[in-house]
């Protein structure tokens, strides 16, 4: 098998000569080294979420839907595998559970991994896993060395520092929103990136917040979600991952140049970058390794020779592209979607052959008719209201369309008109006194689902399911116990909520008592449920974007259709389904920036974007 | 005689006038303001004088989810764009308004959502009474329509009422 | 009829030729001195001289129609600047005075080689017809012209200031211009008689700050804060002075560019033949005393029309004064490096010389209230200022980082974009190409050059013999 891995390293598609790597250090200052050159990529990678490199030049991936770490030689052969049972929590529980999420090498190259709540390192010279548990974070996004001291970037808490021994020596916070990624600098102070503040965070060694740079946008010294960073030699390094590129910078957040270009293609590689989360940088500066898990590959590149680099704008793709995010709704004649690059909600009229988009509302900022990370819609077409719930800017929103039937269908700017804003605070306030003074806990809103003359709102830090009224003030709260979910359904009988980091949906009954939990089995298996809805024949929908089907439960019998791929009926990354009227589900399909429209057995029916849509099947996929 | 003499003081007059340095002929005759004279003392025993409240263009619109109406005036009406403005506002509990809405803070935002951007700046909003305000340094950078916001938040959530703004290219 | 010469004849043989002498002489002086003087002044590079004003009544060569014709009304006349409360001597002719005579005072920059005159050179409308600035260094931008620029609500490219008389610091300060510094500035005006007088007569007694006066303060010979760069030796020497002195420093520093702020409120152009136009139309607008060209008017109907200049490029000031992203292309490719606007108003609110500051006569005027109310968000990231198109034809070349030559480059750039720089395919532009024929490149560039003016009056154009000596208010 390692042989095998090896020839499939080697006959991977040869560098990319001239690939179109732009990159243009500015002023004078001193030079970072632009790794623009591609060299080769590694495909069919089950969701590389973290890479780093040993001082050998040993490379470890972790391929989170896969629950598997690999260790690779410079050559390309893979010297070890744990996976499964051979994982180490497994070794010392006897179950798989919790998938690997962060790796690094640590000091004398001891491989470090990190799962939700427990750390594990595994030392050269043979001895075996050490083991820490009941360390307090539950989202690992990345992790990294500093001296004996290991520090852990994680997603809700911040940064904590730990002891060789794993004991949280110092927890960090100081503004960190989203903490994408980490790097620790030569003098022991350490680079937070954070995903929805738009910045990096530069501390001290000893914890103390120097300075913050960035703010949202596309322009040099600027970023959308910033992910994973890495340090060579004076510079920073930063996986831009709604930007589509890596961008390089000074210790003091001076641009010094950017690598990476938008896909033209789907799946097209070849030093072309998607969505990149992850970045390692060889010791010797030799290369560096980008991870995309979006697109389930790695590229590595090499120094991108200063008299090649071509100027660095962007392809113009001619306006706006249907870069859907996770989130959509639909209930009669109305349907939502949004983009998470521009944080826009896009509606669309459905009285047609095809959805017609009608209008574009929110936007990235602050303001309060504005975005930073749309999590969940929800849309009432009788009452022509939308409903958002915004992770980024803590808040929900309702949404006043000012739509008139009887006109004829066109493009209107001005249809959407905020009516109501709560901040997180303020509704889990609401929550709490309503729930006859409890002490008001943090909640983050995650989805929402229709209810009867409402919403029902379901937040994944306690597991409530909230019901509300139509301005979204609470009804009734029930505890689920169910936390961590990232999508919830509703019907008459009761609630479904995806669990992607256990792999499965649970059922609950109109009580928010679990009822069941579906893990399904062999072809059905679901590895990373991402969303639920209920069709209009009762069926239960599921969207597994580490599978890339679509699986429907009607009683007991669970069913899946659709394959990896481009053409229709095919999906990458399937994440958000709703039922769609007229007996039909709409998918999100999100890897080929499209969503799909299928029937209730599966079946395809319809490929849409913004302002494109068909009905007959096309060979080859649209983006 | 005396005509040699009236030529002589004409060509005199003449030649004083042009001691004036007159500047070249200009045609937008647009002259300094006269200086303001300075107001005389009144005497104390003088009754003050009756100066009329100036009338204002009152507009109304009521909040999205109906808690709230506001009546509103801006000076000047009408807006000029790119000049700065302020906007008097009056909030009421109630569509007739007879009710005050008290309590809370008031803010003032607008947009021209098509063409994807904001206000520039962000008014300073003075309490002036009960449920009144005033919003100083409000600037519609450009012409065409405007949609003008008032953003009531009690206790962390707001409720919003909207109008719209249109600024004319030409007069 | 014996005709006999005596005394009174005499008398007016004298009398008449002298008298019909003086009559011409007060001619020539009253009528004709102007059109001398017009001949010295460098004449537009596009416009026409006053000499070509027709008087009577005409048709127009091209007919507009109702709305361009109102489009076009708006344009003309330029009023005077609006008031700058913040700078109480803006409109007095005693600090404009002493600012003219600082204007072309070389010994302000650190050199001693450089003065404002050098880069807004009045022979080139203001401005120094370089791709970007060149005084002690080479700067980054295009330099503005100064005429009309009292108009303007923020200064320069990216907005930096919200006063004309803080802008007029910067730029004495900044190692790649004038390389200057406060307190050796300070210093000259204390110093030199006819500054101080010229000084202490529109701002009042210059505070006690020379450092050789027995028992007077210690003040270094040349200190300036230079926040960036805390080791710098300037810095070092102002940190180390007394807060009371550094206050008084500022005070008259600032006055200095309060000074200067006055004198350049006299550089107004506004009889274009645009504004000549404008002012002969008729009523219903079918004749006009001052016509313009075929081509000009064509250009107008563009400009008002299919190019829709007229979006951001309004009023009498041809501009709305803010700050767009147009995706002009980087000279030499590559990515673009300036933040524009979303750092200038960053530095605008940092600094101490502004509206709503300390030195400001005006810190709680409306000026100061929307000054301090700026938004700073990421979307102004690479904006600039909208600018002004009177005077445009003799402003080459043009946009922020000087990247087009001549004004059919620009009209070319906007009708193509071709090179427009948009690095997020997400969003959408505010522009669309206009796709203009070669003609109607043509006729538009026409139009712009029929925007400028004779200019700023000629008393304004150079060093005065005193600082003392009053200047009139301009129109």
């Amino acid at each position: 098998m390692l042989v095998a891995v090896a020839v499939c390293m080697l006959q991977l598609a040869p560098a990319h000569a001239q690939a179109k790597v732009p990159s243009a250090p500015t002023r004078s200052a001193a030079a970072c080294t632009i790794y623009g050159q591609f060299t080769r990529q590694l495909d069919e990678l089950e969701r590389p979420v973290s890479i780093a490199f040993a001082s050998d030049g040993r490379c470890a991936i972790v391929e989170a839907d896969a629950r598997r770490v690999r260790v690779i030689a410079r050559d390309g052969v893979e010297l070890a595998r744990f996976e499964g049972n051979t994982l180490p929590w497994s070794l010392a529980t006897g179950s798989d559970d919790g998938a690997p999420l962060a790796v690094a090498f640590g000091p004398d190259d001891r491989l470090t991994l990190a799962a939700p709540r427990r750390i594990a390192t595994f030392a050269r010279d043979g001895s075996p896993w050490r083991l820490f548990t009941g360390v307090a974070s539950a989202e690992p996004v990345a992790i990294a060395w500093r001296g004996t001291e290991l520090l852990v970037a994680d997603r809700a808490l911040g940064v904590l520092v730990l002891s060789a021994e794993g004991v949280e020596r110092q927890r960090i916070r100081d503004g960190l929103l989203r903490p994408g990624g980490i790097a620790v600098a030569p003098n022991g102070g350490f680079f937070v990136s954070d995903e929805d503040r738009h910045v990096i965070a530069r501390f001290a060694p000893d914890g103390t917040l120097e300075k913050t740079f960035g703010d949202r946008g596309a322009f040099p010294g600027l970023f959308n979600g910033p992910r994973g960073l890495a340090i060579s030699g004076d510079c920073l390094y930063v996986a831009d991952e709604l930007n589509h590129r890596i961008e390089v910078l000074s210790f003091d957040g001076e641009f010094r140049g950017q690598w990476g270009m938008h896909a033209v293609v789907p799946r097209e590689g070849a030093g072309k970058i998607h969505y990149p989360t992850a970045i390692a940088i060889a010791p010797d500066g030799s290369s560096a390794i980008v991870a995309e898990p979006f697109e389930r590959r790695i590229q590595t590149f090499v120094a991108l020779d200063a008299s090649s680099a071509a100027a660095a704008t962007m392809p113009a793709l001619g306006g706006v592209q249907s870069h859907f995010g996770a989130s959509l709704a639909a209930d009669g004649d109305l349907l939502l979607l949004h983009e998470p690059e521009t944080a826009s909600v896009f509606v669309f009229d459905l009285r047609g052959a095809t959805p017609i988009h009608v209008t574009t509302f929110g936007g990235a900022g602050a303001a309060l008719d504005r975005f930073s990370r749309i999590v969940g819609l929800g849309v009432d077409a009788i009452a022509q209201r939308v409903v958002s719930i915004d992770g980024g800017n803590q808040r929900l929103a309702v949404f006043q369309l000012a739509r008139d039937r009887a006109e004829s269908l066109k493009m209107d700017p001005f249809m959407a008109r905020l009516v109501r804003s709560w901040t997180f605070d303020a509704w889990a306030t609401a929550v709490a006194s309503f729930s006859g003074g409890a002490p008001k806990s943090t909640l983050a809103p995650s989805s929402i689902a229709r209810a009867p003359d409402g919403w029902w709102i379901y937040d994944a830090l306690e597991g409530l399911i909230v019901g509300t009224d139509a301005r979204l003030a609470p009804r009734s709260v029930l505890k689920t116990g169910v936390r961590g979910g990232t999508s919830l359904a509703a019907d008459a009988n009761g609630f479904a909520i995806a669990v992607p980091g256990i792999g499965a949906v649970e059922l609950l009954d109109a009580a928010g008592d679990r009822k069941e939990t579906i893990r399904g089995e062999g072809a059905t298996r679901l590895i990373r449920p991402t969303s639920v809805a209920y069709s209009d024949s009762g069926a239960l929908v599921i969207t597994d974007a580490a599978t890339d089907r679509v699986l429907f439960r009607r009683g007991a019998t669970l069913s899946a259709v659709g394959a990896r791929g481009i053409s229709d009926g095919d999906f990458w990354q399937p994440d958000g389904v709703c039922a769609f009227g007229g007996g039909r589900v709409a998918v999100v399909d999100r890897g080929n920036h499209r969503a799909q429209v299928l029937t209730n057995d599966g079946a395809w029916v319809m490929t849409f974007g913004l302002g494109r849509a068909y009905t007959k099947p096309r060979s080859g996929g649209e983006s | 005689m005396k005509a040699w003499v009236a030529v002589a003081l004409l060509a005199a007059i003449v030649a004083t006038s042009a001691c004036d340095r007159a500047q070249p002929p200009s045609i937008s005759a647009a002259t300094e303001p006269p200086p303001v004279p300075v107001a005389a003392l009144q005497p104390v025993t003088a009754s003050p004088p009756v100066v009329a409240e100036p009338v204002h263009a009152w507009h109304s619109t009521t909040s999205g989810d109906g808690g709230f109406t506001a009546r509103w005036y801006t000076d000047p009406d009408p807006i000029v764009a790119r000049d700065p403005f302020s906007v008097t506002i009056e909030l009421f509990a109630d569509d007739a308004c007879t009710t005050p809405l008290v309590g809370g803070v008031l803010a003032l935002d607008a947009a021209m959502p098509h063409h994807g951007h904001g206000m520039n700046v962000q008014p300073k909003i003075t309490a002036v009474g009960p449920g009144r305000y005033r919003a100083d340094g409000m600037l519609f950078h450009m012409f065409g329509r405007w949609e003008l916001f008032f953003d009531h938040t009690t206790d962390g959530q707001t409720e919003r009422a909207q109008t719209t703004v249109v600024l004319q290219a030409v007069p | 009829m014996t005709t006999t010469v005596n005394s009174d004849t005499r008398l007016h043989l004298i009398a008449l030729p002298l008298a019909v002498l003086g009559l011409a002489v007060g001619i020539m002086l009253v009528w004709l001195e102007p059109l001398a003087s017009l001949r010295q002044r460098p004449t537009p590079a596009m416009g026409r001289s006053a000499s070509e004003v027709k008087l009577a009544a005409a048709p127009l060569p091209v007919e507009l129609t109702d709305e361009e014709l109102a489009f076009a009304r708006t344009f003309s006349p330029l009023p005077p600047p609006r008031e700058d409360p913040t700078n109480a001597r803006s409109q007095d002719p005693r600090a404009a005075a002493l600012g003219q005579a600082l204007f072309f005072e070389k010994r302000l920059s650190g050199s001693g080689a450089l003065s404002c005159a050098s880069c807004h050179d009045p022979r080139q409308h203001f401005a120094d017809g370089k791709i970007v600035a060149e005084g002690i260094g080479r700067g980054e931008r295009n330099t503005l012209t100064l005429v009309n620029a009292a108009h303007h609500r923020w200064f320069t490219w990216d907005g930096r200031s919200d006063s004309m008389w803080a802008q007029g610091l910067d730029p004495l300060e900044d190692p790649l211009e004038m390389g200057g510094n406060r307190v050796a500035i300070v210093r000259l005006v204390a110093r030199d008689s006819a500054y101080r007088t010229a000084y202490e007569r529109a701002f009042g007694p210059i505070p006690p700050i020379d450092s050789n006066r027995l028992g007077g303060p210690r003040i270094p010979d040349a200190a300036k804060p230079v926040p960036l760069d805390v080791d710098d030796p300037l810095h070092v020497e102002w940190t180390a002075m007394r807060e009371i002195d550094r206050d008084r420093v500022d005070r008259v520093f600032s006055n200095v560019g309060k000074a200067l702020a006055a004198y350049q409120r006299l550089l107004v152009d506004n009889d274009s033949p645009l504004d000549r136009f404008i002012a002969g139309l008729a009523a219903d607008g079918k004749t006009t005393t001052a016509p313009l060209e075929a081509n000009e008017l064509r250009g107008l109907q563009l400009f008002v029309g299919k190019a829709n200049c007229v979006q951001c490029h309004h009023g009498p000031t041809l501009t709305d004064g803010e700050f767009h992203n147009i995706g002009v292309p980087v000279a030499g490719g590559g990515l673009p490096t300036d933040a524009g606007r979303y750092e200038g108003v960053a530095r605008l609110k940092r600094n101490p010389f502004g509206a709503a500051g300390a030195f400001s006569d005006a810190p709680e005027s409306e000026v100061a209230v929307v000054s301090q109310g700026l938004v700073n968000s990421p979307e102004q990231w690479g904006s600039f200022r909208t600018p002004s198109l009177r005077g445009v034809a003799n402003t080459a070349p043009y946009m922020h980082a000087g990247q087009f030559a001549t004004l059919e480059d620009v009209v070319r750039f906007y009708s193509t974009l071709e090179g427009a720089v948009q690095l997020d395919h997400h969003r959408e532009t505010l522009l669309k190409p206009l796709h203009l024929t070669e003609a109607e490149i043509a006729d538009l560039s026409a139009f712009l050059g029929a925007l400028t003016g004779t200019g700023p009056a000629e008393e304004f154009c150079s060093a005065p013999d005193s600082p003392l000596a009053p200047r009139s208010i301009a129109r």
